[in-house]
């Protein structure tokens, strides 16, 4: 009887400890949405700046491949322009993470000219980060021998390839 | 005709037809008011009865009586003409045993009584007996107590030091059933006090119930739930009565005659403990009262002898309780010694008056000596008595349960109507959120991080510039790794040509300031930071070439 009492107690007890969970959960949830709600009506223009500035760090692209040739495209491009001389691109497709792929340029210039395209780089393509940069220089040549590893992100555009 | 001639031979008494008892309120000349007992003398009254309601046919069962005051003693006799109590308190139920009977009494604590059922043992001690063997207003009632004749009740002392109940147990277990092999069930039915004898030495009395009988009776009771919750007899409620009265009882040994009208009763104790007693059927009005005053005094002092020889000590004090005044001085100058009367315990119990008609099982006892409050020793079947222990713990659990179960539910109802009132996100009505909206608000944060992330990394062009600015102008880079994610930071090899030690380190100097100014917001670099080492293979012209190699953290 004891046991059958208690059981029941333990039972109640254990029901209720749910529903101030249950209950708890549902005003957390409302808080949150009142809270959203009320962040949204006065910084919807912020927020879909930092939007659109947080997706600019990724390039959709329809394949790997043709993202990774237009960046070296756009890159050699750049490079050249600045006069950065033996500019090579070295994808490292193997080492690719999800919607990442490590590649490594080498070119030779100075460092002047290195620095326009590292800041060229950064405003015309903010799906590129850099990784590191190795410079060397050799006392007998006039420019530096630069390797800047660099992670390219991409995002695969469904809709676009469907396209 | 005496009644057992009647009652000898029935088999069953059909409690349904208590239509049959008016007749006895129509019998004429029967006396008493109150309760009155139909005598076995008048033996007439109960061959009309038998002849006419033909009641008595093969067990001895009793009409049910009801009785103003007194226990049943008398109830192998029956009431007749007694109007029926109203019980206004709670009945407890008793039974007793007396002559190989088995009685049920119900008992209220204003001290009234109200016998209800008798039974002969022997009816009761078949291989199961039939379920109506015992009435169904009486089956599965709380036996409260059982009173059993003195001696079915054993005692023993023995020389016991310790005081702890535990091991004093264990030890008159023991030696119960060295004493009693054949019965096993005595383990479950004893019990002990301690006391202490000439100050020093220390003693467990050991009381427990020792008659097959019993043993016998026990289990029948249980298999109709009447398991007695304390079982004692006579001796030992007498006892409890008399100690409360008189301080000395607990010293030495000590007698207490019961003179009742049919009966006399002998009981001694020794230490405040009972030892034994006797019981001794006395003549009635057929002879002078004299007789029966030689006859207790003869019994008394073979009693007496036989106390010397058990408790190696005498008697030191007589008491006395009897239903005439007179009989403390007769029975004192009988037996050339001093009786002390106690028949002022007795006085004003209804009790004496009833039984100095009849002789009974418990004498002058009155039914409130036996309701459940009253102390006295007692035994009980030893499992019973642990469940009887854990009653009022039991007790409170499920108060307790019962109260956190009402309260738990209160809280359930409050609850559930409160989560009633508490709408989910989506069924909140007005200027909503679409799901659109919400989704770009969760990914509003992930955003935001990324981007402070990003803002705090150090550009790795102003790194390069900010290096370049720092350098002296005879400081020559030759190897520099920047890293800009994982592990923030410059490891620079270069060389630094001086025309000699104080010249390079006046070129350190200067590039260690340079770096601290350039790169505020970090941890001061300073000379120990740099490595160094002369560069051995250079040709010695225009000074001397160092390799130096640091690490800058960002």
């Amino acid at each position: 009887m004891v046991g059958l009492v208690w059981v029941g107690v333990l039972m109640i007890d254990l029901w209720n400890i749910e529903k101030i969970d249950q209950i708890r959960d549902i005003r957390t949830q409302r808080e949150i949405f009142l809270r959203d709600q009320q962040f949204w009506n006065n910084n919807a223009k912020n927020i879909s700046q930092i939007l659109q500035r947080y997706s600019s760090f990724t390039q959709n692209v329809e394949s790997l491949k043709l993202g990774l040739l237009q960046l070296e495209n756009d890159l050699k491009a750049n490079a050249l322009s600045l006069g950065l001389k033996e500019v090579k691109f070295i994808s490292q497709t193997e080492m690719a993470g999800e919607g990442r792929v490590p590649i490594k340029l080498v070119f030779n210039g100075t460092f002047k000219a290195a620095s326009q395209w590292l800041d060229k780089l950064q405003e015309d393509l903010p799906c590129v980060g850099i990784q590191n940069i190795k410079v060397s220089l050799d006392p007998l040549a006039e420019q530096a021998k630069f390797q800047v590893s660099i992670n390219y992100r991409y995002n695969l555009s469904l809709a676009e390839s469907a396209v | 005709m005496p009644i057992r001639g009647f009652i000898k031979g029935t088999d069953k008494f059909p409690i349904q037809k208590c239509a049959i008892f008016c007749k006895f309120k129509e019998i004429k000349g029967l006396r008493g008011g109150v309760l009155l007992y139909a005598a076995q003398a008048i033996s007439p009254i109960d061959a009309e009865i038998a002849e006419k309601g033909h009641l008595w046919t093969e067990t001895r069962y009793l009409v049910p009586v009801y009785g103003r005051t007194g226990l049943l003693f008398s109830l192998r006799n029956r009431i007749l003409d007694t109007p029926k109590m109203k019980f206004t308190h709670q009945n407890y139920l008793i039974s007793i045993v007396d002559d190989e009977t088995l009685y049920f009494v119900e008992i209220n604590s204003r001290g009234e009584s109200n016998a209800v059922y008798s039974i002969a043992l022997e009816a009761l001690f078949v291989s199961d007996p039939p379920a109506d063997t015992i009435p169904a207003s009486i089956r599965d009632r709380k036996n409260t107590l059982l009173i059993v004749p003195d001696y079915w009740l054993g005692n023993s002392s023995y020389k016991f030091q310790s005081r702890k109940k535990s091991l004093a147990d264990a030890f008159v277990a023991r030696k119960l059933h060295e004493q009693f092999p054949d019965q096993p069930e005595i383990k479950y039915f004893f019990d002990g006090t301690f006391y202490q004898r000439e100050q020093t030495e220390k003693w467990v009395y050991a009381y427990f119930l020792q008659d097959p009988q019993f043993f016998q009776l026990h289990p029948q009771l249980a298999h109709f739930n009447l398991q007695p919750h304390r079982i004692t007899c006579p001796a030992l409620i007498w006892q409890q009565k008399i100690r409360q009265e008189i301080p000395e009882f607990d010293s030495g040994g000590k007698g207490f005659v019961q003179l009742l009208p049919k009966m006399g009763l002998l009981y001694f104790f020794f230490e405040g403990n009972f030892l034994f007693s006797r019981k001794i059927p006395l003549a009635g009005a057929q002879l002078q009262p004299s007789d029966n005053y030689d006859a207790i005094a003869y019994e008394l002092n073979q009693s007496l002898y036989l106390f010397s020889q058990k408790a190696k000590t005498e008697i030191d004090k007589l008491y006395l309780v009897s239903h005439e005044a007179e009989s403390g001085r007769a029975l004192s100058e009988v037996l050339g010694r001093e009786i002390h009367d106690l028949n002022y315990l007795i006085n004003g119990s209804n009790a004496l008056q009833n039984s100095a008609t009849e002789t009974g099982a418990i004498g002058f006892l009155s039914p409130s000596d036996l309701l459940p409050g009253k102390s006295f020793l007692s035994l009980c079947h030893r499992v019973l008595k642990k469940e009887l222990e854990w009653k009022p713990v039991q007790f409170a659990g499920i108060a307790v349960g019962l109260i956190l179960f009402f309260l738990l539910g209160i809280e359930t109802i409050v609850l559930h109507k409160w989560s009633h009132q508490i709408q989910l996100p989506r069924s909140i009505g007005g200027n909503s959120l679409t799901v659109e909206e919400s989704h770009e608000i969760q990914q509003y944060n992930e955003a935001l991080d990324a981007i402070l992330n990003e803002l705090e990394r150090r550009s790795p062009q102003e790194v390069l510039r900010k290096i370049a600015q720092s350098l002296p102008p005879n400081v020559r880079i030759q190897e520099m790794v920047l890293e800009t994610e994982d592990n923030p930071g410059v490891d620079l090899k270069g060389a630094v040509r001086a025309d000699d030690p104080e010249h390079f380190k006046a070129c350190l100097s200067t590039l260690i300031a340079n770096i601290n100014e350039n790169f505020q917001g970090r941890r001061m670099m300073t000379a120990s930071d740099i490595d160094f080492e002369v560069n051995q293979n250079q040709p010695s012209q225009g000074g001397q070439d160092y390799l130096i190699n640091f690490r800058l953290d960002l």
